[in-house]
């Protein structure tokens, strides 16, 4: 039979719940701010019921745990949509950082550069005797040269940029993933139940950061460890209590950062195979879509400065003591063919064999083209040797004209490299270019500000199911106070009973 | 179904919104401080690449109206040299007619030769006609003198002149199709069809005018006056012929510059900024921010605590 004891007991069982539930309730309320916190909440759980005589009584209530509420699945929602959400947010930075380069105002600009450059030679064709308007000629190639070198060295510079970003991302990854091992190993120690919540939520909290860092997999084994790999699923990152550290070194072309990541005694080269988070970003910034803008940019300024030189090359300039000169190019540099004496390919854009004549397998080298035309020294110093004329006499502006109708031609632009122009007029090629920079552009943004809207959905109906109610708990703690308030006076009321009892016990006696 | 509002996510939300709205507001300021809608190429890439296009036509058709003036300037000096040896060449004709009146004699015949070899040599001079250090009438060999005045009669030839310019034509393109000769070569303007010395040389018949003049030859006198006459009517169509090459590109420079106003105004139709429609969404912006503040001060102003005793 139940006894005044068991009572005491019953009673105190209360007092205990109804004190552990008030301390979870305490440590969410102080943890409401905190980042990453999943709300938790005390278990509790009928005691066991014995038997008196034949009769069954309860003999109260235990926190059998501290749950957390979280939704798994939801987590690691969140945590994908981070990773792309970084990744399309560098993307952007990156594309926009280099899109003032190529906005055109009418006065600076690339289109207008080589306007004014074709426009020089124009007017060069109205009054080709005129020296001052070849002087011209050679200051506004000078000034269209500087404009394909500024536009080359602001996408170079990002690109630099984006390999710099790369190197100081590594060790910040490989920081992170050796915290989450960690954790995945204290986790899986931590047998009592609710007793690894916080660090699981510390684990999480960590993963959303790696996310943003690097485009990441997560799942989840029997033993509650996060397993991590990259997006692409190339390599793991992190494996129970393990984690494979991240590596950056110089190589391939240019010298650029390569990314690795180690897998028992070898290593994985993961450079192509990143998609999200910043480092994915950065790399498709840096090997795909900056290159692209200054292949362009090279494809351009090689296809102008080779149509330009053809032309010029077959007419008649004046020399400085007035005599009638053929074969002048009238851009140079390290990417055209200065040989000398001059070969069958002098003037014009070195192909990969300069021996032998263009063909589908000896293409022209374009790259670097932007950085590299200058004008001709020679028609730096004395500017009339800029053809004019096709038979020699003084007045005629036959390769003038052809010159300045040059700006208009189209197949002038050899996109490809393959030796054929099929591409033009050069204003059409630039502001394609431009289209495509501006549609990229506008196109990351979007993508980013929808994975933004997607990353604070999912957030929000994450903070729904973890986040912490103050309303809520202030509620739950009501109710604990009062439970436990009756707890207390259902003890004191026994206690009165007992000693009621013992005063009668000693009456008697 | 009810949801549950943590007091972390209220904020996290209206603070997003806040920052969208003060982007807002930063790119609208940003257009009306710079006049120009399209900020960043990114902000309208369509709107861009127009513009960059219509410029690039604006560009191409100042080229050509450049051209076109520079064209007009030598046909007018031409035209000028043009008519003044118009003038000289009536003068010859009105002393031709005098030298073949009745009542000339030796004397007035010589001394109206006389003028003929001044009017002679004024042709030349017009023949060899420059400006800014170009020989109008040389050809394409407008660095060098056309005509010398360095043969002098034999007992068999006339005095003649050597021309040292050539036949070649100069160009100037006035539209990516159309084209003008801005030049007449001195060859075909003073030997005419017929080449030096011919019927249709005016430098010829001068000459052979002030020979016959001179020796009072009167048949000679007829000749060279009726030559004369034709070379007048040439020399008439070819001050024609300048004045429609000078009309044509005036007319030409005048289209393509309303073309090039119009390319403006589509220019700023995309890329100036509609000044009513921003200054509206700035305040706009500015409401919106104004009422997303103060709902979010007011959102986590009370909690249950603040109402338990």
């Amino acid at each position: 039979m139940a006894n005044l004891s068991s009572n005491l007991g019953i009673g105190l069982s209360g007092l205990q719940a109804s004190q552990e539930a008030m301390s979870v309730i305490g440590h969410n309320i102080a943890n409401v701010n905190t980042p990453g916190y999943t709300q938790q909440a005390a278990v509790l759980n009928t005691n066991p019921s014995q038997n008196f005589g034949n009769l069954m009584f309860g003999t109260g209530v235990t926190v059998s745990a501290v749950q957390s509420l979280r939704d798994q699945f939801l987590n690691l929602q969140v945590t994908q949509s981070i990773s792309s959400q970084s990744g399309s947010e560098t993307l952007y930075n990156g594309v926009s950082a280099v899109s003032p380069a190529f906005k055109d105002d009418g006065t600076t600009g690339l289109n207008t550069q080589i306007s004014q450059f074709f426009t020089s030679l124009q007017t060069l064709a109205g009054n080709p005797e005129n020296a001052a308007l070849s002087e011209n000629v050679v200051g506004m190639a000078q000034s269209m040269l500087a404009e394909f070198q500024s536009v080359r060295q602001t996408v170079g510079g990002q690109i630099s940029s984006a390999n710099n970003e790369i190197g100081s991302l590594v060790p910040q990854i490989n920081t992170i993933t050796a915290q989450i091992a960690s954790l995945n190993s204290q986790i899986s120690n931590l047998v009592n139940p609710g007793g690894a919540n916080d660090a699981i939520d510390q684990r999480q909290q960590l993963t959303d950061q790696l996310a943003k860092l690097v485009g990441i997999q997560v799942s989840t084994d029997s033993q509650n460890n996060y397993q991590i790999t990259l997006d692409s699923g190339a390599a793991t990152l992190v494996s129970g209590s393990a984690s494979y550290q991240m590596k950056a070194a110089p190589g391939g072309a240019g010298n650029l950062l390569q990314v690795s990541v180690a897998s028992g005694n070898t290593s994985i080269d993961v450079t192509g195979q990143i998609n999200g988070g910043q480092l994915g970003g950065d790399l498709q910034l840096r090997d795909k879509i900056l290159p692209g803008y200054q292949a362009q940019v090279d494809q351009l300024a090689g296809s102008l400065a080779d149509q330009v030189n053809t032309v010029a090359m077959q007419g008649y300039g004046t020399d400085a003591n007035g005599n009638s000169v053929t074969g002048t190019p009238i851009f140079t540099g390290g990417c055209i063919d200065t040989s000398n004496p001059p070969d069958a390919n002098y003037g014009h854009i070195n192909l990969k064999d300069n021996t032998q004549p263009l063909s589908a397998t000896n293409l022209p080298i374009y790259t670097g083209a932007a950085s590299s035309l200058v004008v001709n020294p020679k028609v730096l110093a004395t500017p009339t040797l800029i053809a004019t004329s096709k038979d020699g006499t003084a007045g005629d502006n036959t390769v003038a004209l052809q010159l300045a109708a040059l700006a208009n031609a189209s197949g002038t632009v050899d996109t490809n490299g393959d030796g054929v122009g099929d591409s033009g007029p050069f204003s059409t090629v630039v502001t394609g270019l431009v289209n495509l920079v501006g549609t990229q552009a506008q196109s990351f943004n979007t993508t980013a500000t929808n994975q933004q809207n997607l990353t604070t959905a999912l957030q929000t109906q994450k903070a729904s199911v973890s986040g912490v109610d103050l309303d809520q708990e202030a509620s739950q703690l009501l109710a604990y106070q009062q439970s436990y308030q009756a707890s207390a006076q259902f003890i004191s009321t026994i206690s009165q009973l007992v000693n009621q009892l013992m005063a009668t016990m000693a009456a008697a006696h | 179904m009810t949801m549950r509002v943590p007091n972390l996510m209220s904020n996290a939300q209206s603070l997003q919104d806040l920052q969208r709205i003060k982007q807002q507001y930063a790119a609208t300021v940003q257009q009306l401080s710079s006049g120009q809608a399209i900020v960043n190429i990114g902000d309208d890439p369509a709107g861009t690449a127009q513009v960059m296009n219509d410029q690039a036509d604006i560009n191409q058709n100042t080229g050509y109206i450049a051209a076109g003036t520079a064209a007009n300037a030598q046909l007018q000096n031409s035209s000028a040299a043009l008519t003044t040896m118009g003038s000289n060449i009536n003068r010859l004709l009105e002393l031709g007619q005098e030298a073949l009146g009745g009542t000339a004699t030796a004397s007035s015949q010589a001394a109206i030769g006389t003028e003929v070899d001044s009017l002679r040599t004024d042709f030349i001079s017009l023949g060899n006609t420059q400006v800014s250090g170009k020989y109008l009438f040389a050809g394409t060999k407008t660095t060098t003198v056309p005509f010398l005045d360095n043969v002098p009669a034999t007992a068999t030839t006339p005095q003649k002149v050597t021309y040292q310019g050539n036949d070649n034509s100069v160009s100037a393109n006035l539209s990516s199709t159309a084209t003008v000769s801005t030049n007449i070569p001195g060859s075909t303007l003073f030997f005419g069809p017929g080449g030096p010395g011919s019927a249709t040389d005016l430098l010829a018949q001068t000459t052979a005018l002030r020979d016959a003049l001179n020796s009072n030859n009167t048949a000679g006198i007829q000749t060279a006056y009726n030559n004369l006459k034709a070379i007048s009517d040439r020399i008439n169509v070819s001050v024609a012929d300048l004045g429609d090459r000078e009309n044509g590109i005036t007319a030409l420079d005048n289209g393509m510059t309303t073309y090039n106003q119009t390319l403006t105004t589509q220019q700023s139709s995309i890329a100036s900024v509609d000044y009513p429609t921003a200054i509206t969404q700035l305040n706009q912006s500015s409401v919106a921010e104004q009422a997303t503040l103060a709902t979010m001060a007011k959102s986590n102003a009370k909690t249950l605590f603040d109402y338990i005793a």
